[in-house]
């Protein structure tokens, strides 16, 4: 006769404790960490790249680019002025996991750095069950796309604590409209905060600095947008 | 397109559990999973089919409880349905929702088959040295 065993165990199991491991060394270091997230082609590279070539005087940002095949987006934004760009490839996988990002971060010299970007492979479905020891998921979303895309893809939207809103300067070109993808991201998830810019025009972008500088000056809890004010 | 990077840890997982405790083979896998997870049940299924292939669980039954998404209201302070993926309370239309399940990806239960040589004492030392 077969036996059956309760086991309860969390099939993620592994991932959460690298994570957690992950969240623990960033927190001792003072460092603030996001997980950027967006279907491909919403503008994580261009905002990287914008926010890379405004602040990395000010501010030492580390990047970690995911991406399925070529590293083209990490030469884009050390061309940007990234000093700390580090590619994963995952040669298929839709989605970066924590061991992946703990394999990365051993590369990197931690101790000048106050922020790190992990930027996802373009996909909101998968990389919503990983989570990479972030302190926040960034979630992406262009006006060239649907505004019902937090209803299509509900998880990323519910689990991410920001939306930004980009080419806003092509509002008006297409169907989408602001107001609907705000109150449908909003029905998902109440606590949304949420910017609006274009990463061409550069309008909005001094807002998004603006809570990076805020970010990365303090030690934001887990989950939690609200910058600390010391 | 996770399913497959899912299976595989589900297939880690359940075969780790199996071998402490000295199985010789996983006959059922019971899987609790939650509908934020945006997992799909038959991608789900056909990577556990091809990566068992040659593990112990390779003929195991594969049972998946689809857990919905319940919410609590902190407005009303109760729970709430989740319909459609709304985390809007449908008395007060507040947004202020915590989620209470929906989320889970769970290995619930596995059901072993032993090796009759293994006599039951020495299953119940197995147990309780890796439980100690």
């Amino acid at each position: 006769m077969p036996e059956r065993i309760e086991i309860e165990k969390k099939v993620l199991s592994e991932n959460d404790r690298t994570a957690a491991t992950i969240r623990a060394n960033l927190k001792k270091r003072g460092i603030a960490s996001i997980n950027l997230v967006s279907s491909p082609g919403s503008g994580k590279t261009s905002l990287l790249e914008r926010s890379l070539t405004t602040l990395n005087k000010e501010l030492s940002i580390a990047v970690i680019a995911g991406d399925v095949q070529t590293d083209n987006d990490a030469r884009r934004l050390e061309a940007a002025g990234g000093t700390i760009v580090r590619p994963i490839v995952t040669g298929g996988a839709c989605h970066l996991d924590a061991r992946m990002v703990a394999k990365s971060l051993e590369s990197i010299d931690l101790d000048p750095v106050k922020l790190l970007v992990i930027e996802n492979v373009g996909n909101l479905v998968c990389p919503s069950s990983y989570d990479l020891g972030e302190d926040m998921k960034v979630v992406l979303i262009s006006t060239t796309e649907g505004d019902d895309k937090p209803l299509k893809y509900p998880a990323m939207f519910r689990k991410a604590s920001v939306m930004v809103v980009n080419k806003i300067d092509l509002l008006g070109s297409s169907d989408f409209m602001l107001s609907r993808v705000k109150e449908n991201a909003l029905n998902i998830n109440g606590a949304l905060k949420i910017f609006e810019l274009s990463c061409r025009s550069g309008e909005g972008l001094n807002t998004w600095y603006s809570w990076l500088r805020e970010l990365a000056g303090t030690r934001p809890q887990t989950k939690s947008t609200k910058p600390i004010l010391i | 397109m996770h399913e497959l990077s899912i299976a595989d840890s589900i297939i880690k997982t359940a075969t780790a559990e199996a071998t402490k405790r000295r199985a010789t083979e996983i006959s059922a896998v019971g899987l609790r999973i939650g509908q934020l997870t945006d997992i799909v049940e038959d991608s789900l299924r056909f990577g556990l089919e091809v990566l068992s292939k040659g593990t112990m669980m390779e003929k195991a039954e594969i049972e998946i409880e689809s857990i919905p998404p319940i919410g609590y209201c902190e407005t009303c302070a109760r729970n709430i349905e989740i319909r459609k993926f709304f985390f809007v309370c449908p008395e007060c239309n507040g947004r202020q929702i915590k989620l209470i399940s929906g989320n889970e990806l769970d290995i619930a239960y596995i059901e072993l088959e032993t090796d009759d040589k293994v006599s039951t004492e020495e299953k119940q030392n197995t147990t309780d040295s890796t439980d100690a």
